[in-house]
C-alpha cells in the first residue's frame, strides 16, 4: 500500500470506515498471535513535532519532508485450539479486509494475509473457507529475527534484563546490536544465531519449552489454561517436590563443587522417594517445579549456544516467558549460573509477537511494508497503549508513525 | 550379579577326596593348577587347605574355628575356615535409590613348596624371585552387588554374612575380630544418611570419600582395566570401543543418577565438575510416578517399552500439517514439544496410556541430556563423553536416545559411549580410594571377567537366601524348570526390580517386548590374576585381536550355537562319566547343561551382553562353567587312555622317521603334526572317526593321505629356514616355543617327534600347555608325565627331559649325576595360564612371558590355538601355524576349502 494512496483509498473503501488495516498472523502450535496496524483518524502528516533517533536519520538521509502515516501497531492473541476465536475476531473487526489485496488480479477475490508459524499451513484452508483468504506463508524464522530486529532497533525499552525481582532496560546500540542468539521459546524452543537482517542460522533447539510447561502441568494440575498454570506457579514451593542438594547431603552444601543446598540436585526427585500420590501434591508447587525445570535448562542451553558461537547478548523471546517475573527470573539466574556473571539474559517486551511482527515487516509487496522495511522507512512510537499491569497480555498497542522514504 | 557368593564347597570336599585316592602327584598337580591362577583354582587354596566355606545361608560360620599362629602372640588370629569369603576389602556408594557394593575377595598366593616344577622352571628361565615377584602374589575377585536403598537391611544383612565389615587383610591379621573400629570406604548421599545404622548394626564406621573424586576413579579403573568397558550404542546396536589406557584423557563423564554431572576427566584425580542438570533420573522417576502410578523405576521404563510417544510430543509434523520443516532441517517426526499435545487436546491424564507417558519422559530427559552433555563436550574440547549413572541400566532406548542427541547435535562429530559397569563408579572409586585396596597398578591383562550363574536376587515371588553354594545353585537351575520356565539367560546382573540379596524371580528378560532388560549388559566377576602378562612376542599388542572369528554377525553366531548344543549332550555325559556317574555328579551334569544352554540363550538374544563376543570367548565360556559345576577335568580318563595308547606305538614312530633323511623327516613330521591333530574330541566330525580304528591306524590313514600341497603351505619356506639350501646350513634357533593342543596322538605322535627334532637341531624347546584342561587339551601338569614316558624310549628326549627338570618333575628318579653328562639342550612346560581351548596373547602366565624371552621361534598348533584364534597374529620371531580343520564351515570360511584341509602357514620374523 503506498502510503500516497493510503487516504483515497481507504476513504474510497467504505468498509473501512476511514480506518486502515494491515494484518499478520503467527498461528503456533499453542498461541495464534496476530498484529495489525491501525491508522489514525488524521491519516498521515508531515510531521516534525518529535524528533526520534529513527526520524533524525531518515531525516539525515534527504531534506524533504516525510510522508508519515500515524497510527497504531496492536498486538492480538488466541490460543490455537480456539482458532475460531481468531477467526471471529478477524471478522468481527474486519481485519481481513484491510489485508493486502492482489492487485494483479482484478476482481478483488484474492485477499492476502502474511502468516507464519505451523498453523499457517495447517489451518490455511480454514482461513480460505471461512474468511475467504489467502494465508501467504512466511518462514517462520525468517519472522522470528525480522520482529526481533525491528523491535530491537525501533521500539525505545524493548530489551530489559530480569533479575532479582529487579527490571532494568537496556540500551541497544543500533549500530552494535549484532550477532546476538535469539532464543525463542514458544512449544518448542528454537535458538537462533542472528548476524544481520535476514543473515541468521537456527543453531539450536530443545523440545522442552512452552508445550512442555503447559503439557505436563496439564497432567500435573488439571488447570485449564497456560495463565492459570503459570498464576499457580508464582504461589508455589518448588522444595517439596524437587531433590535439592541439601536432601542429599542432610542439609550441607556441597561446596567442593559450588553447589549451594538449596541448588536442586534433580527436578521432581523427591516424588520418588515417599509415598504420595499425584493428589498429595500441591499443584501450586507442582507448577513451580515444572516452571523452573523448564525456565532453567532452557537458560542453560541457551548459554552454551551462545559461548559456543561466541555471542555475547542472548534474547529471550516467545509466547513461554509472558514476562512472568518468575521465569524471568529463573533463566536469568540460569544464564547467569552457567555463565559465572559474564552472560545475561535479556527479554523482549512484545516477546510473543516476534513472529507476527516478522510477518507483518515482510508484505514486501502493498502495503506499510515499504514504509516499515529498514531503509526504506523508520517508525517512530509515540507512546506505548500497556494494559492496566504493565505487562503485556495480548492487547497491547503501539502509537506510532510510519515515515515513507 | 554373578558370584555374590562363591562358595564352593563340594568342590573342596571333592578335591579332598581326590587327594585321597590319588597319588601324590595329583595332589601336586591340583596345587599347580590353583597356582595357575584362573577362577576356579582358587577353591582348593588359602591358608594351607584347611578353608571350607559355609554351604548354607549367609551367616557367620564358626564351625571349625581355630586360632592359627602362636599362642605367645597378643591378638592371635582366629580363623573362620568356613566361613566364604576369606579375606576381603569393601566399599559402598549409598545413592538416592540404589546402594552399589563392590567386594574383593583374595587370596594369598603362597609359593607351593612341593611345586618342583615351577620352581625350577623359574631358576631354568632366569627369573630370579627378587626381580620378579618379591611380594606375595595377591589374586583374588572384585565382586559387584547392588541392592535398593529403601531395603538397606538387606544390605547390611548381606554385609554381616559375608563379614565384609571385618574384612581387609590388616584387620584380620592384626586386629582380628576384636576390632570395633572398622571403617568402610562409602561415597553417595547415603553415606552421611545411613552413617549411624551401619555404626548401630555393624559396628562401623563409615568413612565418607567425596562422590565426584570416586566417580571419576570409578570411571578411570574401569577405562584402563577393563578391556570391553566402553560401547557405542546406535539404534540398537552395540559396538565396543577399545580404548587405549594410555591415551585415555581428558573426556567428560556424565552421570546420571537423581541429577545429572558432568564432569572433565584429565587424569587420574585431575577433574573438574563443569557442568550438570537438574533433569535427570530423578526427574524420570519422580514425573513418572506422579503421572503412570508406577511403583518402581524399572516399572517405568518396561513401560515406556511399549509406548508411542506421538501421542503426547508435539511434533514437527503436527505443527506444520504433517510436513518437515526442512529448512531447518527437522523432519516432521522431529519433537517440537515434549508433552505439547497435552495442551490441546481435551484429554484429561487418564486418557493418556501410561506408557507413552513413561517413552515421552524418556525422550524428553535423555535427549536433554545428551544435548547439553554435547554442548558441554564442545566448551572444552572433549571428543569423548562417557555416560554413567543408575538412570540409563543397559536400557537400550535411553541409550539409543542419548546417542542420537549427540550424533545429532554434533552432526556425527561426537559419539556417546556408555560404560558396561555404569552403576558401579562410585563403589569403585570408593573402594580404590582405600589405601589397602591392592589393586594399584593394575593392568588390562591381569583381568579376567567371569560370568557365573545363579546369582542371588529378591524382589520376585520367590523370597529365600542367597545362592551360596553349588547346591543351591543346583536348586535354582531346577527351581526353574520345575516353574516350566525357559531360562534365556544367565540372571542378569541387577533384573528389574530387585537387589542383591535372596530369592528368585523368573528373569523378565524374555519376549521382544522386553529388550530392554534383555539388552542388559551383564556384570560379572572381575578375577584378578597378578601373574597374568601380555605375551612379549606379539608384533603389536595393541592391534592384536585374538579372535579370528567374529561372532557379532548373527549367521556366525548361530552357527557355532548350533555347534555347541549339539556337542552339549555328549560334553554332559563325558563329565558326568568323569566324576564316578555318581547321582551327584548327574545333577551337576545337567545344572550345567542348563546353565551354558542359557549362557548361549542370552548370548543369541544380545551377543555383546559379557563384552565384546569371539569364539574363543564362547569356548572358553564353556570351560569357566563346567568348572562352575565342579567338572574339573570332563575328559581326563579319555586323555589318560589315549596317551597310553599313543605312547605304546611312540617307539615304532620314532624309529620309522630316524630311518629317514633329514628332509624327508621334516616333512613326514609336519605331516604328522597335521595327521595327529585329527585327534580332537572337540570336533564332532572327529569324535566320529573314533569309532571307526584304533589309533595308531587312524594316525597312519591320516598321514598318508597328506597330499601337498596343503589348502596352506609354507613348508618350503618352513624347511629353508630350518635345513637351508644346498650344503648353507642356517644356525639352529635359540629356542622354539610349541603351543600344544590335545592329548593323545596329537601330543604324543605329533608334536613330540617334532619337539624332538628341533631338539636334535639344537634348540631349546619349550612345550606349552594349558593350566587348566579344556575339553581333551593337554596340560601343563600332564605334560612331564608324558614327556617321562616317551623318554623311556628316547635318548633324546631324555637328556633334554632332564636337562629341563621334567623328569624330576614327572617324579622319576634319575641316575645321580645325569644331569652333568648331559649336554642336551633343554625340553621344558610352562603353562601357558589359560583354561581354553584356545589362547588369548594378551593374558598369558608370566611364565610363558619369561619363557618367551630367548625364543625365536613360535609354534602354535591345533585349531583352537592357530586357527580360532591367532591365525592373523603376528610376531616378532619366525612362527609357524600348524593345523587341520575339523569343520566344513570354517574351512569354507577362512580358506574356501574343505573338512581336513591342512594349515602350514609359516611368517619369518617381522
Amino acid at each position: 500500500m503506498d502510503p500516497k494512496k493510503i487516504e483515497t483509498e481507504g476513504n474510497s473503501d467504505p468498509n473501512q470506515s476511514g480506518r486502515v488495516y494491515h494484518l499478520a498472523l503467527d498461528i503456533g502450535g499453542s498461541l495464534a498471535k496476530l498484529v495489525y496496524f491501525t491508522k489514525k483518524d488524521d491519516g498521515y502528516v508531515h510531521g516534525e513535532e518529535r524528533i526520534s533517533p529513527q526520524e533524525a536519520l531518515a531525516k539525515s538521509k534527504g531534506s524533504r519532508s516525510y510522508p508519515v502515516v500515524k497510527g497504531r501497531l496492536n498486538f492480538m492473541r488466541f490460543e490455537t485450539s480456539k482458532i475460531n476465536d481468531l477467526l471471529e475476531f478477524i471478522k468481527s473487526e474486519k481485519l481481513h479486509l484491510g489485508g493486502s489485496r492482489q492487485q494483479d488480479v482484478p476482481g478483488n477475490q484474492n485477499m492476502f494475509i502474511k502468516a507464519t508459524g505451523g498453523g499457517a499451513y495447517k489451518y490455511a484452508d480454514l482461513f480460505k473457507e471461512r474468511l475467504g483468504i489467502s494465508l501467504d506463508k512466511e518462514d517462520e524464522m525468517d519472522c522470528l529475527v525480522a520482529g526481533a530486529n525491528f523491535l530491537l532497533k525501533v521500539v525505545p525499552e524493548e530489551a530489559f534484563t530480569y533479575l532479582d525481582e529487579q527490571k532494568q532496560f537496556v540500551q541497544i546500540d543500533h549500530n552494535d546490536l549484532y550477532p546476538y542468539l535469539l532464543v525463542n521459546i514458544g512449544s518448542g524452543v528454537s535458538m537462533i544465531k542472528v548476524e544481520g537482517a535476514g543473515k541468521f542460522e537456527r543453531v539450536s533447539g530443545t523440545s522442552i519449552g512452552g508445550g512442555t510447561f503447559w503439557g505436563l502441568g496439564r497432567l500435573l494440575t488439571k488447570c485449564k489454561s497456560f495463565d492459570e498454570l503459570l498464576e499457580m506457579s508464582y504461589r508455589g514451593n518448588n522444595r517439596v517436590i524437587d531433590m535439592l542438594v541439601g536432601d542429599i547431603y542432610g542439609g550441607t552444601d556441597y561446596s567442593k563443587i559450588g553447589l549451594a543446598s538449596t541448588a536442586i540436585a534433580s527436578s521432581f526427585g523427591k516424588a520418588i522417594s515417599d509415598n504420595k500420590k499425584i493428589e498429595d501434591y500441591n499443584p501450586e508447587d507442582i507448577a513451580r517445579s515444572l516452571l523452573r525445570m523448564i525456565s532453567n535448562n532452557i537458560g542453560q542451553i541457551s548459554y552454551l549456544n551462545a559461548l559456543r558461537f561466541g555471542l555475547k547478548r542472548i534474547f529471550f523471546g516467545g509466547f513461554f516467558i509472558r514476562s512472568h517475573p518468575f521465569t524471568m527470573d529463573t533463566i536469568s539466574v540460569a544464564v547467569n549460573y552457567w555463565s559465572k556473571g559474564e552472560a545475561k539474559a535479556m527479554f523482549l517486551r512484545h516477546e510473543g509477537f516476534l513472529g507476527a511482527v516478522g510477518a507483518f515487516m515482510s508484505s514486501d509487496k502493498h502495503g506499510l511494508e515499504e514504509l516499515l522495511a529498514p531503509g526504506n522507512m523508520s517508525c517512530a512510537v509515540d507512546s506505548r497503549h500497556d494494559s492496566v499491569n504493565g505487562e503485556l497480555n495480548g492487547d497491547e498497542s503501539i502509537e506510532c508513525r510510519l515515515y515513507a522514504s | 550379579m554373578a558370584g555374590v557368593v562363591d562358595d564352593k564347597i563340594l568342590g573342596i570336599i571333592d578335591i579332598k577326596d581326590k587327594e585321597t585316592e590319588e597319588n601324590n602327584n595329583s595332589i601336586q598337580n591340583t596345587l599347580v593348577k590353583e597356582e595357575g591362577s584362573q577362577g576356579e583354582k582358587e577353591m582348593a587354596h588359602a591358608a594351607g587347605n584347611s578353608i571350607h566355606r559355609s554351604g548354607s545361608r549367609p551367616q557367620l560360620d564358626v564351625s571349625k574355628a581355630e586360632i592359627q599362629s602362636n599362642v605367645e602372640e597378643k591378638y592371635p588370629t582366629i580363623l573362620l575356615p568356613n566361613q566364604s569369603d576369606d579375606i576381603s576389602h569393601l566399599a559402598l556408594d549409598i545413592g538416592g535409590s540404589l546402594i552399589k557394593l563392590v567386594y574383593f575377595s583374595r587370596r594369598e598366593h603362597h609359593q607351593s613348596a612341593n611345586d618342583k616344577r615351577k620352581k625350577s622352571m623359574k631358576e631354568r628361565l632366569g627369573i630370579s624371585n627378587g626381580n620378579r615377584r618379591s611380594y606375595p602374589i595377591l589374586g583374588g575377585r572384585l565382586h559387584f552387588v547392588k541392592f535398593e536403598t529403601s531395603k538397606i537391611n538387606e544390605c547390611l544383612d548381606f554385609i554381616y554374612s559375608k563379614q565384609l565389615h571385618r574384612g581387609g587383610l590388616e584387620s584380620r591379621y592384626s586386629d582380628g575380630v576384636t576390632n570395633q573400629n572398622a571403617i568402610i570406604k562409602a561415597t553417595g548421599g547415603g553415606a552421611y544418611k545411613f552413617a549411624d545404622l551401619f555404626k548401630e548394626r555393624l559396628g562401623v564406621s563409615l568413612d565418607k570419600e567425596d562422590e565426584m573424586s570416586c566417580l571419576v576413579a570409578g570411571a578411570n579403573f574401569l577405562l584402563k582395566a577393563i578391556r570391553h568397558e566402553a560401547f557405542t550404542h546406535m539404534e540398537g546396536h552395540k559396538e565396543f570401543v577399545q580404548i587405549d589406557p594410555n591415551d585415555m584423557f581428558p573426556f567428560l563423564l556424565v552421570n546420571i543418577g537423581s541429577g545429572v554431572s558432568m564432569i572433565k576427566v584429565d587424569g587420574d584425580g585431575k577433574f573438574e565438575r563443569v557442568s550438570g542438570t537438574n533433569v535427570g533420573g530423578g526427574t524420570y522417576w519422580g514425573l513418572g510416578k506422579l503421572l503412570t502410578k508406577c511403583k518402581s523405576f524399572d516399572e517405568l521404563l518396561e513401560l515406556s517399552q511399549k509406548g508411542d510417544n506421538r501421542t503426547i510430543d508435539m511434533l514437527v509434523g503436527d505443527i506444520y500439517g504433517g510436513m518437515d520443516y526442512n529448512k531447518i532441517g527437522l523432519s516432521a517426526s522431529t519433537i517440537a514439544s515434549s508433552f505439547g499435545k497435552a495442551i490441546s487436546d481435551k484429554k484429561e491424564l487418564e486418557d493418556y496410556r501410561p506408557e507413552d507417558i513413561s517413552l515421552s519422559l524418556l525422550r524428553m530427559i535423555s535427549y536433554n541430556i545428551g544435548q547439553i552433555s554435547y554442548l558441554t563436550a564442545l566448551r572444552f574440547g572433549l571428543k569423548r563423553i562417557f555416560f554413567g549413572g543408575f538412570f540409563i541400566r543397559g536400557h537400550a532406548y535411553t541409550m539409543d536416545t542419548i546417542s542420537f542427541a549427540v550424533q545429532f547435535w554434533s552432526k556425527g562429530a561426537a559419539q556417546a559411549m556408555f560404560l558396561r559397569h555404569e552403576g558401579f563408579l562410585g563403589a569403585l572409586g570408593a573402594f580404590m580410594s582405600s589405601e589397602r585396596h591392592g589393586l594399584d597398578d593394575l593392568m588390562v591383562h591381569q583381568l579376567v571377567e567371569r560370568f557365573p550363574m545363579g546369582a542371588p536376587y529378591t524382589g520376585g515371588k520367590i523370597h529365600g537366601p542367597p545362592l551360596g553354594d553349588l547346591n543351591e545353585k543346583i536348586s535354582w537351575m531346577e527351581k526353574f524348570l520345575q516353574k516350566g520356565t525357559e531360562i534365556t539367560a544367565p540372571v542378569p546382573m541387577i533384573p528389574p526390580g530387585t537387589t542383591g540379596l535372596g530369592g528368585f524371580e523368573v528373569p523378565l528378560s524374555k519376549g521382544s517386548a522386553l529388550r530392554s532388560d534383555a539388552s542388559a549388559l551383564n556384570v560379572g566377576v572381575l578375577h584378578l590374576v597378578p601373574t597374568l602378562e601380555v605375551f612379549p612376542l606379539l608384533a603389536d599388542p595393541k592391534s592384536y585381536e585374538p579372535n579370528t572369528i567374529d561372532l557379532s554377525d548373527h549367521g556366525e553366531l548361530e552357527y557355532w550355537f548350533t555347534i555347541l548344543s549339539e556337542h552339549l549332550p555328549d560334553l554332559v555325559d563325558k563329565a558326568v562319566a568323569s566324576e564316578g556317574g555318581t547321582d551327584d555328579a548327574k545333577r551337576r551334569g545337567d545344572a550345567f547343561a542348563r546353565a551354558f544352554s542359557a549362557h548361549l540363550a542370552r548370548l543369541m538374544q544380545e551377543p555383546a551382553a559379557y563384552g565384546k563376543l569371539g569364539l574363543a570367548n564362547l569356548l572358553e565360556m564353556r570351560e569357566e562353567c563346567l568348572r562352575e559345576f565342579l567338572f574339573v577335568d570332563a575328559y581326563r580318563s579319555i586323555k589318560q587312555r589315549e596317551n597310553e595308547a599313543s605312547l605304546a606305538v611312540l617307539p615304532d614312530l620314532l624309529m620309522e622317521l630316524d630311518s629317514m633323511d633329514e628332509e624327508t623327516r621334516l616333512l613326514t613330521l609336519i605331516e604328522g603334526v597335521l595327521a595327529a591333530n585329527i585327534f580332537d574330541w572337540g570336533s564332532r566330525a572327529c569324535v566320529e572317526l573314533y569309532h571307526k580304528g584304533t589309533i595308531i591306524e587312524i594316525y597312519r590313514m591320516s598321514r598318508n593321505k597328506m597330499r601337498r600341497p596343503w589348502r596352506v603351505d609354507d613348508f618350503d619356506a618352513f624347511k629353508e629356514r630350518m635345513l637351508g639350501t644346498g650344503d648353507k646350513k642356517p644356525p639352529p634357533h635359540r629356542r622354539a616355543l610349541l603351543f600344544v593342543d590335545n592329548s593323545g596322538a596329537d601330543i604324543v605322535l605329533g608334536m613330540l617327534p617334532l619337539a624332538r627334532e628341533l631338539l636334535r637341531l639344537g634348540t631349546e624347546v619349550v612345550l606349552v600347555a594349558n593350566s587348566l584342561p579344556a575339553l581333551n587339551d593337554v596340560t601343563a601338569m600332564e605334560l612331564p608325565d608324558i614327556v617321562a614316558e616317551a623318554a623311556k624310549h628316547c635318548d633324546i628326549l631324555r637328556r633334554a627331559a632332564e636337562a629341563g627338570g621334567l623328569l624330576e618333575d614327572a617324579m622319576i628318579n634319575t641316575l645321580d649325576g645325569s644331569k652333568e653328562n648331559s649336554s642336551s639342550v633343554p625340553l621344558m612346560v610352562v603353562e601357558n595360564g589359560c583354561g581354553s581351548p584356545c589362547i588369548d596373547l594378551r593374558q598369558v602366565s608370566s611364565e610363558l612371558a619369561a619363557a618367551a624371552k630367548d625364543a625365536d621361534l613360535i609354534i602354535l598348533e591345533g585349531m583352537g590355538r592357530a586357527l580360532h584364534t591367532n591365525l592373523n597374529a603376528r610376531f616378532q620371531c619366525d612362527a609357524l601355524k600348524l593345523a587341520m580343520v575339523k569343520n566344513q564351515r570354517l574351512a569354507e570360511k577362512l580358506m574356501k576349502g574343505n573338512i581336513y584341509d591342512c594349515i602350514c602357514k609359516y611368517e619369518p620374523a617381522i
